[in-house]
């Protein structure tokens, strides 16, 4: 008879599948042993036509194991509910009911961080369609977002970068802001005022630095940007408060460069999204169940077999309780925590494809704000020097805000945002004022500290669909340039969620893929 | 669905041959760009193919090949989406009718002022501008010549504009007041080599990015600019002036949203060497003069 659940595909061999069946429970049962099986163990092993190392071949082999990963919790119920349905009154109050009243038990989509990431998915996969049915949950750990990076951004806006695909998520970043008055607004709900200052990024270089430089302006050139070259000389002509010791060449961003207020784009995306029916969850992320799902033989394909598919998470209130909810697909968009909570979802604990971590973790990064009245005035744009300290006008009363990455033996610890003065004092001070000789006399005023989301293995983003858990998807780890990127990210994940592929701009060099492949896509820093 | 094996091989071998005639069809000739363009603005130099890049993905396990006749119906694209996105289009309610109108509105005005790449390449960009402000109403006047191009309002054509690309012919001037442009309608404004004067007085979808691109494109050339009464001006945009190292007037006024307007003016004079800036009004000047009690 049948040795497989019956279903009209099943039924026709010679069909192969079109559709993920990963998704769909079986109970498999066998009624008898003689049916032919179309299976292919004595074939020849089929050789992938993509160039394979030889260790990433070992664990492809070898089993991907998923250790458990959270105990399964009995739902909360309310003890009046309870007793109502003790006493057999049901509706409302039944337990059974998904959409409880006092904690959602149930989405479609559930987005892990309510940053700039999580709110800019949460937009995009609601605006498709308006009323499009689908059920999306934000979880955020603090809604007053205190320790979070989108909010202690310095905010740049910037097309100079090394790798097609970040240019071109830069690029379609200005073109949303400048239309971002007009999409995130709705019924009595006005759009935010991102307050764009066009005054666009300064690249300088060495000598060693200058043909990286080169290459960099033709790839943003041909892509669209406007950027222009300038040499020692016309730098000088340009900008007369700059010295231009060592400087041998410089990249300038004549247009859509410059620096904007996160804190509003974040309020922008998230009011609309809860205008459009988001619904934000006031919670922490403590651990994932999952449930075994098996997988049907399928002729000429595979044998069977069982994987555990993440099915629902627990989160802890405020007030301890632990509650949970059940999803069909999970977005990691939790910024400096994501290798964290990834984690609790085992990835990182098991063998084979959980082997390996997401590669993000916290850095402190500083920035210090200080008054200056001899400095360059109102045509600053945002200076990055050659030793990698950076600074920018702020406002018209003679403040700057300055800042430098720290070298790997000198990083900060993540325990706390305390700022740490010494570092201005022996590192940002000095490289700036040499550059800029009117910043010897200046007074420091103030200093702020963020996390960045740092991706440790190639510093981008990590944009795509795990390999084992085909339903969670990641949107994290731009070690600090992931604010420009963000409308861009969001649409790319409503593209893998809605379509199943990238449609606009194809970011699958970004997927987690390269981790467990070791295959970094490094951005080529100037000298 | 009862198929015989053999005809089912039959339709697989035809799709396999369908394919394979496809793949090796002959390409399509390219076509050939007028020999008149001379200037050889940016063209869109083709991205990196594709091999070059080194895209490392995982080798799929399950393989979805359709090799079957049914194939021919199948697709890839997510129809489900699409049609919740055709049902829901457009909200019946007042402000949801008003925003579809708006909506078609806007997509009416932008198709219009779409930066066409083939009248660039055939006029040249200093004409290509020339005919595009002057069918929606703006003024044009070429360096050397006295008189304002501009558009007869009873015709629908530009007699005096040549229809060809003449080397002679540099824009200078260009008087956009009162026109609806748009940031992508400047597009069309770029590549002019001579542009020294520019009037954008009036018009309403002016903004911080579009001062933006105007002070990218023209920051070496322009002498004199206009932005009176576009008000969604910000002072964020007219500090961004101050790329422009060759302005030598500027005119304002009507800025509802410009704060600290007489900051920033101030400090563009301080940057700007030969700028005159009207319209701004630094302090009242009665207040200077004596008061009545005490003569």
């Amino acid at each position: 008879m049948f040795n497989r659940a019956v279903t009209a595909a099943q039924l026709k061999p010679w069909l192969k599948f079109n559709y993920i069946l990963k998704n769909v429970t079986f109970t498999v049962r066998s009624f008898c042993n003689s049916c032919p099986r179309y299976s292919n163990k004595d074939d020849e092993p089929v050789k992938p036509s993509i160039l394979v190392p030889e260790d990433f071949q070992a664990e492809l082999d070898g089993e991907t194991y998923c250790p458990p990963l959270a105990q399964p919790i009995k739902p909360h119920v309310h003890p009046i509910k309870k007793s109502f349905d003790l006493l057999g009154i049901t509706g409302r109050n039944d337990p059974k009911t998904h959409n409880n009243l006092y904690f959602p038990r149930h989405c479609d989509i559930l987005i892990i961080g309510g940053g700039i990431m999580g709110c800019s998915i949460a937009y995009w996969l609601k605006q498709r369609g308006h009323d499009n049915g689908l059920r999306v949950i934000v979880v955020e750990q603090d809604p007053s977002y205190t320790r979070a990076s989108t909010v202690l951004s310095v905010g740049g806006l910037r097309q100079q970068f090394s790798l097609p695909e970040n240019i071109e998520m830069s690029l379609y970043g200005a073109e949303f802001l400048r239309k971002s008055k007009k999409l995130l607004s709705g019924e009595g709900l006005e759009g935010p005022d991102v307050q764009f200052h066009p005054f666009g990024y300064l690249f300088l270089a060495t000598e060693k630095g200058a043909d990286q430089l080169i290459a960099n302006h033709k790839l943003q050139t041909s892509l669209g940007a406007k950027i222009q070259l300038l040499s020692a000389n016309k730098l000088k002509q340009k900008f007369p408060w700059i010295n231009t010791d060592g400087v041998e060449l410089a990249s300038l961003g004549l247009e859509n460069e410059g620096w904007f207020d996160p804190w509003s784009l974040l309020n922008g995306f998230r009011n609309k999204a809860l205008e459009m029916g988001v619904e934000f969850v006031k919670a922490e992320t403590v651990g994932f169940e999952t449930q075994e799902t098996i997988v049907p033989e399928q002729p000429g394909i595979g044998d069977s077999g069982c994987y555990h598919k993440l099915k629902r998470v627990h989160v802890r209130l405020h007030d301890g309780d632990i509650r949970t909810i059940d999803f069909s697909k999970c977005v990691m968009a939790a910024g400096a925590q994501s290798g964290k909570v990834s984690k609790l979802a085992g990835i990182g604990l098991g063998t084979g494809l959980l082997r390996n971590a997401l590669p993000v973790e916290p850095r402190k990064r500083y920035v210090y704000c200080f008054h200056a009245p001899e400095g360059p005035g109102l045509d600053c744009p945002l200076t990055v020097d050659t030793t990698g300290s950076y600074f920018r006008r702020e406002g018209l009363g003679g403040h700057y805000v300055a800042g430098k990455s720290p070298t790997a033996n000198e990083e900060p610890g993540v325990a706390n945002l305390d700022v740490d003065y010494t570092f201005f004092d022996q590192q940002v001070w000095p490289d700036v004022a040499l550059r800029v000789p009117g910043f010897e006399n200046i007074k420091l005023k103030s200093a702020w500290s963020g996390y960045y989301d740092y991706n440790t293995f190639d510093q981008n983003g990590v944009i795509g669909i795990h390999p084992y858990h085909t339903n969670f998807l990641f949107a994290t780890g731009f070690s600090g340039h992931g604010l420009q990127q963000a409308p861009a990210v969001g649409r790319a994940i409503m593209e893998l969620v809605l379509e199943g592929k990238f449609l606009t701009i194809d970011l699958s060099r970004f997927a987690f893929d390269r981790v467990i492949a070791n295959q970094p896509v490094f951005e080529q820093n100037i000298v | 669905m009862a198929i015989s094996y053999s005809r089912l091989t039959h339709l697989r071998l035809a799709e396999k041959f369908r394919r394979s005639c496809t793949s090796t069809s002959s390409q399509r000739p390219v076509p050939v760009s007028s020999q008149i363009s001379k200037i050889d603005h940016k063209k869109m130099m083709k991205p990196e193919k594709k091999e070059d890049r080194v895209i490392y993905e995982l080798p799929k396990v399950y393989v979805e090949e359709n090799t079957t006749g049914l194939a021919l119906f199948s697709s890839n694209t997510n129809y489900g989406i699409k049609v919740i996105e055709v049902m829901n289009a457009i909200k019946f309610t007042p402000y949801g009718l008003r925003q579809t109108w708006d909506l078609f509105q806007e997509d009416k005005l932008l198709r219009s002022q779409i930066y066409i790449k083939e009248r660039a390449e055939f006029l040249g960009p200093e004409l290509a501008t020339a005919h595009f402000l002057c069918f929606r109403g703006g003024k044009v006047r070429f360096h050397g010549q006295e008189d304002w191009i501009t558009q007869d309002p009873d015709s629908d054509m530009l007699t005096s504009l040549p229809k060809f690309y003449v080397e002679s012919y540099k824009v200078e001037a260009a008087d956009c007041s009162k026109m609806t442009l748009i940031y992508e309608g400047l597009e069309n404004m770029k590549n002019m080599e001579n542009l020294k004067w520019l009037s954008l007085e009036g018009c309403p979808h002016i903004d911080d990015w579009c001062l933006d691109r105007i002070s990218g494109e023209y920051g070496n050339t322009l002498e004199y600019l206009d932005i009176r009464n576009c008000h969604r001006v910000t002072d964020k945009g007219i500090a961004s002036l101050s790329k422009m190292k060759k302005l030598k007037t500027l005119i304002l006024g009507g800025h509802p949203e410009a704060k600290n307007l007489e900051l920033v003016c101030l400090m563009l004079e301080d940057i700007l060497p030969e700028i005159t800036i009207r319209g701004i009004v630094y302090c009242d000047e009665s207040l200077l003069k004596p008061s009545e009690a005490k003569e």
